[in-house]
């Protein structure tokens, strides 16, 4: 996805002088392009040391990386739009990139559709309908992305860093050590990294109310919703 | 009559006794079963609806989990209380403090915050609680009346005419958005192509699941709803800081008992929104929000002296918070009816029926009566509960609004966090939950609306289904749609529709571009 590149470009309303009016916008596309391999080669780093989820490896890395589908299908368009977005004007930078990032989506559809079946006869296939809904995408992405060029519109809104990366942090967190740690452990230090987002935070009234949400959960979901949880850690229960 | 022993069966179910064993004692006791449940509901809807930053739809994805364990009448009971409950809710924020609990109350803070500060507090919350009662009511009788009927309708359904009605309920979806038309059709587009992750209908072929495992079942759409609207909704509330604002007038709440002027003047705003409400609720794509602004408009134009609006004319908290009710029970009509979810709560519906292996569709009034007519009667039974909740415990809810946001999202967070994960004992979907929690912060700061994106991820499956369906009865012959009357009257209605919103927008736009490019 790339609500991260988009992050990228919040702050770059620049009109640069010269030929290259949007570089840094331009940039930001480009690393959408290439966002697959990256995320890809973030995995593989991270595989060694992972939870087994992701199994990638560094052969498979230099396999994806230049893997013929996703460069024609994926990537090469998508440079290509980054090389465009350096250079048109950007009347609407909030419909442009919004624009530009459905268009990466429906090129993403295009692409984890295109080992599909189509149309046989009369008959869809498997890959009929995602490649229609995938064409239909295009169509629209670059619709809104030629508004946000010729249209005068609003301008990107700032992300904040804070508060989407200790909920999103919070969240990972949960998702890692549920089935180790158990539901109390969890709760507990789930509460706290994500009440890490808010810099109005008191610490020892957000301990107090951690302490207290932690032993209503702990109480609430296995015993009055009667939900299989694990509740102490795995190493205590052998 | 059908009508009456249709009702009468519904609220034996409602009020059936069930032996319930209390947790660690062991004692057995009958007690109203589904009444608790309704109770339940409203007093979860209330508090949803009170509490800012934290929305219906969240809230029922998250408990989608929970109702696992339940009958599935209670189950669908509880969630329908929290939707029409939040009605209620977010009025009370609204009037008091000026920040809507709720999207479908934004307009009564208008009238009914101004109210609050000239001292009359009390009734307006008074007014709004009787003008959803009225609505309710109202609401109630009305599903009841269209069931039998529509459902019958609805069985001459082949796959073409099923197809045509689901496009123009997304066609609906697009008019009723707010904002670009474009961006709304995109985000439904979005949602169409969410849903084809999986293992296709037919051929059970893997398609776009990349290989892992998690997606081969496809993307859960309680999952991404939370992630969309859960968390999403938090991360952007911590940008904008939540807390300010929050000035309780509550000190000012003297007495509930509004005058008999004001009686007489809102009795027909409640009229005309409850009239409004109902409509728009029962098209697909409306829903409480749209029909809370649209009472809102309709009653300052008929008004005979607009300027009051905004300065805390009664009629302008009566009608929206009574079309808001409305709108909120009449779009189970579609639901129940024809199976087809009209907006993003009844799409979480129809997952909570799902989890209790009910498939929606006009087969379910028939097979299962006792359901859908508990359901029903459980609606009056919860209006006047809320009725009773909302009035003489106004205070305990205004005390919760105490509660400081930077402490209340940890919780959010938490609760989300085990619902989710409840769902399939799946650390994954947490995980892509949390991941759509980012792209739905990436759609706000974009201005795109992800509530088409859930019909739209619903909606998907069922379309599709349904388009192969009529292509492969019809060897092919794509004409089908448009050869079956029924099914060509409802295409022609949504291509109407369609044309009728983008005509403006495209003079609009291309205005726009002629000025910029002389200047």
């Amino acid at each position: 996805m790339s609500e991260g590149v988009g992050g990228v470009s919040g702050k770059t309303p620049v009109s640069g002088i010269g030929p290259i009016k949007n570089p840094y916008g331009g940039l930001a596309v480009a690393l959408l392009a290439i966002f697959p391999q990256l995320v890809f080669l973030v995995f593989a780093l991270v595989s060694p040391v992972s939870f087994g989820y992701f199994t990638a490896t560094f052969s498979g890395l230099a396999q994806f990386i230049i893997e013929p589908n996703i460069i024609r299908i994926y990537t090469l368009p998508m440079l290509v739009v980054a090389a465009v977005t350096a250079f048109v004007p950007i009347r609407g930078p909030q419909d442009y990139f919004g624009g530009v990032a459905l268009i990466a989506l429906a090129l993403w559809a295009f692409y984890s559709s295109s080992d599909l079946p189509g149309m046989r006869g009369f008959q869809f296939g498997p890959g009929t309908a995602p490649r229609l809904f995938g064409g239909l995408m295009l169509v629209l992405g670059f619709a809104i992305t030629v508004t946000g060029m010729l249209t005068k519109g609003a301008a990107l809104e700032r992300y904040h860093l804070r508060g989407p990366f200790f909920v999103t942090l919070s969240i990972l967190t949960f998702a890692a050590v549920i089935r180790p740690l158990g539901l109390v452990i969890t709760a507990f230090a789930c509460f706290m990294i994500a009440a890490l987002g808010s810099p109005a935070q008191r610490w020892t009234q957000t301990l107090i109310v951690g302490i207290a949400i932690t032993a209503f959960c702990s109480f609430l979901f296995p015993y009055v919703l009667g939900l299989p949880f694990q509740m102490k850690p795995r190493f205590m229960l052998q | 009559m059908d009508l009456f022993g249709n009702l009468a069966l519904g609220f034996n179910v409602v009020f059936q006794f069930v032996d319930f064993t209390i947790p660690l004692i062991g004692v057995k006791i009958p007690i109203p079963m589904n009444i608790v449940f309704c109770l339940i509901g409203a007093l979860v809807g209330t508090l949803v609806g009170v509490l800012p930053g934290i929305g219906t739809i969240a809230t029922v994805a998250m408990l989608l989990p929970i109702t696992f364990g339940l009958p599935p009448v209670g189950a669908l009971i509880m969630l329908a209380g929290i939707y029409y409950g939040a009605q209620y809710g977010g009025s009370t924020t609204s009037i008091l403090v000026n920040i809507p609990g709720e999207a479908g109350s934004v307009v009564t803070t208008l009238d009914g915050h101004q109210m609050a500060k000239q001292g009359r507090a009390g009734p307006a919350l008074a007014i709004a609680a009787i003008g959803s009662f009225f609505a309710g009511c109202v609401a109630t009788v009305l599903i009841a009346l269209l069931g039998a009927p529509l459902t019958k309708f609805a069985l001459q359904f082949g796959p073409a005419e099923y197809f045509s009605l689901m496009t123009l309920g997304l066609v609906f979806a697009v008019v009723l958005a707010k904002g670009s038309v474009l961006k709304a059709i995109a985000m439904i587009v979005f949602g169409l192509l969410l849903s084809m992750v999986g293992s296709d209908l037919e051929t059970g072929a893997s398609r776009m699941a990349f290989n892992v495992p998690e997606l081969a079942d496809g993307l859960g759409f309680a999952t991404v709803a939370m992630g969309v609207f859960g968390f999403a909704e938090i991360i952007r509330n911590l940008d904008t800081g939540a807390e300010k604002g929050r000035e309780l007038v509550q000190d000012k709440v003297t007495g509930l008992m509004p005058t008999k002027a004001d009686l007489m003047s809102s009795a027909p705003a409640i009229l005309r929104g409850t009239v409004l409400g109902s409509i728009l609720g029962i098209l697909p794509g409306g829903g409480a929000v749209i029909a809370s602004f649209a009472a809102y408009t309709l009653e300052k134009k008929i008004s005979s002296n607009p300027s009051q609006f905004g300065k805390g004319a009664i009629s302008g908290v009566a009608a929206p918070e009574s079309a808001n009710n409305a709108a909120a029970q009449t779009s189970f009509i579609p639901l129940l009816t024809l199976g087809i979810p009209p907006n993003a709560v009844m799409a979480l519906m129809v997952g909570a029926m799902t989890i209790h292996g009910i498939v929606p569709g006009p087969q379910v009034m028939q097979k299962q009566p006792e359901l859908v007519w508990g359901m029903i009667a459980s609606m009056w039974v919860g209006n006047l509960m809320l009725l009773i909740i909302n009035l003489p415990l106004v205070g305990i809810w205004v005390q919760l609004l105490r509660v400081p946001y930077h402490l209340l999202y940890p919780c959010i967070v938490i609760f989300c966090a085990i619902g989710i994960y409840s769902v399939n004992n799946a650390p994954t979907d947490v995980i892509i939950a949390g991941a759509f929690g980012l792209v739905g912060y990436w759609l706000i700061k974009h201005d795109f609306e992800p509530a088409p994106l859930l019909l739209g991820m619903v909606l998907g499956p069922l379309m599709e289904e349904n388009l192969r369906r009529a292509m492969l009865i019809s060897r092919g012959d794509a004409t089908v749609f448009v050869t079956r009357p029924l099914s060509a009257v409802l295409l022609a209605m949504a291509a109407g529709l369609l044309i009728l919103t983008l005509l403006p927008m495209l003079k609009k736009k291309r205005e726009e571009v002629f000025v910029e490019s002389e200047n």
